[in-house]
């Protein structure tokens, strides 16, 4: 089967994920384990009785995968502490990968408008980083040879943003909150005005933890810049799709991609509108792989879509000495 | 009547309650089994705990070391014991604790166990050697209370909730303090050498006793032996031992632990049901009800993942063939559901901090 239907819109959402979902029940293995545990054969499954959501730990205990993995010629994981296990997200297809970063991306930017750059370690050092293997990606794909991954711990050079300047384009800045911050007091500098950032996660170091918003307030400071143009990338080792925020902080995915938001005490079922809970998501790009994925993120989803992450999911006490006025 | 006195009367009240010759008790244990309160084991299990540990010797010894000579029973307080009601007679410490302390009693019994407290407070309030008791599973049966201090144990999340109830009925006094315990669970060390018969029974009994439902229950159990070997240690032992087959609820698992049992099966993650739990061999999930983990690792990632946690966590268990862990104080696993009636529930001995208590200020524990 050729999975580039999964980028046809003219076919609704449901039909498209039927046909992944039949696929991935057929030929990954740990899937369809999960999926006959929990009594959810294909012919059950119906836009209304999604599949079944994998547990995104999945990648990183078993090999998700619908071809032999020696086949896969990209082998992207996440990023860990030594003698951690991690994650490993074995890509059998790398232009289905490509066609969902540019794809996904031109959906809400003139990606042609912009000149990348990444504050962020460059391919050569991560091969096994998904992001920065789509930030390469992007940088390849501007035929100006102005987009480039910037040295780290170096200032940015004045002749280079003269030159995108004089170029007529704009910057679109990639890189982890803290790693630019980190930057911009390092070597202060101001960015050209209609410059964007995009955040790509990294809200946890070892200095401090900050809220979002709070980050992007201080980065825009930092750069120059109002917060609506610092955005945000929301994405994973376990996921070829990225779903982008605006200044807003509210996530929009591509039409591929699918939030729902799982209840924590049951994540066969969703929370009710507006409730939170664990971020469940579904991307038909990953289709060697595993389309049905629960993510260990917490997070809150608007009537038309656009979600919000909340940060890691902590569970409230479940058990203990938890009951002290009894309920009538 | 001093300390020490009160500590004597009230051992000797409590076992001869106990003895139950009016059969006060037993119509009180009947109706919770009956009722499906408590399995008749737990509730056993429970009463056979209070005999051995609310002596009066044991009370006094408690007395010794927590009341000093000046503390200020002068200064007596109507003191609010909330009881959770996820074990038989839970809150009993807290019971003796206020009448040690010279302080009024006021207790909110929990629905769920309305017999068993019940039986003694009237067991204890017949034999008029103690200050005033009132009880109720009724909260508004204190409705403008004045009460100086509130003890209970809950999450950190229903906090708010029950301050806000206490408000809405008036109960307590402007300023009354709150002795509040926020731990849930408990966590053991097994080390390599210490995987015993005996050892296997008393981690079995630790996670079983009780449904597991106490915030001594254990639910996290670290080895730097071989987890797997554990594992089926457990379940051979599980399957050998009649207290523990009487434990196993016949209930089915929640829909989390279906969903964690489909996840654990799809990737070959050794785990074990037992009843309504599952014991897997995994990274520490202790806020997961019924699940129960083992992790194999060093000492050190144990002493972490306990300091991390930070108040959450009730009691570090490891037994004597195991080597202590240095900075973390440790109990031991044989007494893991039977600790001594001078316990210190989140660290801190409620005697103490009865005896302790100023009217005058709202500072909180």
């Amino acid at each position: 089967m050729e999975p580039q239907f999964v980028f046809d819109q003219s076919v609704n959402f449901e039909t498209r994920m039927m046909r992944v979902f039949r696929h991935q029940y057929d030929n990954v293995r740990p899937y369809k384990l999960f999926c006959d545990e929990l009594g959810a054969k294909p012919d059950s499954i119906t836009a209304q009785n999604l599949p079944p959501l994998l547990p995104v730990e999945a990648f990183r205990d078993a090999d998700i995968c619908s071809s032999k993995i020696d086949d896969s010629p990209l082998r992207f994981m996440s990023s860990g502490t030594t003698g951690m296990k991690r994650s490993t997200h074995y890509v059998y297809d790398p232009e289905l990968y490509r066609k969902s970063i540019f794809d996904g991306i031109r959906q809400f930017y003139p990606l042609d408008e912009f000149v990348i750059l990444a504050y962020t370690p460059g391919y050569i050092d991560n091969p096994n980083s998904s992001l920065i293997w789509m930030i390469q990606q992007l940088v390849e794909n501007d035929n100006t040879g102005l987009s480039r991954f910037l040295e780290l711990g170096e200032p940015v050079s004045p002749i280079a943003l003269d030159a995108i300047k004089a170029s007529g384009k704009r910057i679109l800045l990639f890189g982890a909150a803290f790693g630019l911050i980190d930057l911009a007091e390092r070597y202060p500098f101001t960015l050209p005005e209609n410059t964007l950032i995009m955040e790509t996660g990294g809200m946890k170091t070892h200095r401090r933890e900050m809220s979002r918003e709070e980050l992007h307030t201080k980065l825009a400071r930092a750069f120059g810049l109002q917060e609506s143009q610092v955005h945000s990338e929301y994405g994973m080792t376990e996921l070829l799709s990225q779903a982008y925020s605006d200044g807003s902080g509210w996530f929009r995915c591509p039409h591929w991609m699918k939030i729902s938001i799982r209840n924590p005490h049951n994540p066969m079922e969703e929370v009710p509108q507006g409730d939170e809970g664990l971020i469940g998501i579904i991307d038909l790009a990953n289709f060697y792989s595993c389309s049905f994925i629960l993510t260990g993120d917490k997070g809150i989803m608007k009537p038309d879509g656009r979600f919000k992450v909340l940060g890691r999911y902590v569970p409230e006490n479940l058990r203990g000495c938890n009951f002290l006025i009894d309920q009538d | 009547m001093k300390s020490e006195q009160l500590a004597e009367r009230l051992g000797k009240a409590v076992q001869s309650w106990l003895n139950d010759e009016s059969g006060a008790l037993q119509m009180a244990i009947d109706k919770t089994v009956n009722e499906g309160l408590f399995f008749r084991e737990d509730v056993m299990r429970a009463l056979g705990h209070t005999r051995t540990s609310v002596t009066a010797e044991l009370l006094q010894k408690w007395v010794k070391e927590s009341v000093h000579e000046k503390s200020g029973l002068s200064n007596k307080s109507i003191v609010l014991c909330l009881h959770a009601g996820n074990l038989p007679l839970v809150g009993l410490q807290d019971v003796l604790a206020v009448l040690l302390s010279g302080h009024e009693y006021a207790g909110k019994i929990s629905r769920k166990d309305p017999y068993l407290m019940k039986s003694l407070l009237d067991h204890l309030e017949k034999d008029g050697s103690f200050p005033k008791m009132r009880y109720s599973t009724n909260l508004e049966d204190f409705v403008n209370l004045g009460a100086g201090a509130v003890m209970f144990s809950g999450s950190e999340e229903s906090v708010p909730e029950v301050r806000a109830v206490l408000s809405e009925h008036n109960i307590m006094a402007a300023g009354a303090k709150e002795l509040i315990r926020t731990a849930h669970s408990s966590v053991a060390w097994i080390g390599k050498e210490a995987e015993t018969d005996t050892i296997i029974r008393a981690l079995l009994e630790a996670i079983f006793a009780y449904e597991g439902k106490g915030c001594r229950s254990l639910t996290t159990i670290f080895t730097d032996g071989d987890a797997r070997h554990l594992l089926d240690a457990i379940a051979r032992e599980a399957g050998a031992s009649p207290y523990i087959q009487n434990c196993i609820s016949p209930k089915a698992l929640s829909p989390v632990l279906h969903y964690k049992r489909s996840f654990y099966s799809a990737v070959d993650q050794p785990y074990l049901r037992l009843g309504d739990k599952l014991i897997v061999i995994g990274e520490p999930d202790p806020r997961t009800e019924g699940l129960i983990t083992i992790t194999q690792s060093e000492a050190k990632e144990c002493i972490s993942f306990i300091k991390k946690q930070n108040a959450k966590i009730q009691s570090l268990y490891t037994v004597e063939e195991t080597p202590g862990l240095g900075e973390i104080p440790v109990e031991s696993l044989h007494h893991a559901q039977s600790p001594p009636v001078n316990w210190k529930p989140d660290g801190t001995d409620p005697l103490k901090w009865l005896t302790e208590l100023e009217q005058t200020s709202g500072t909180m524990v």
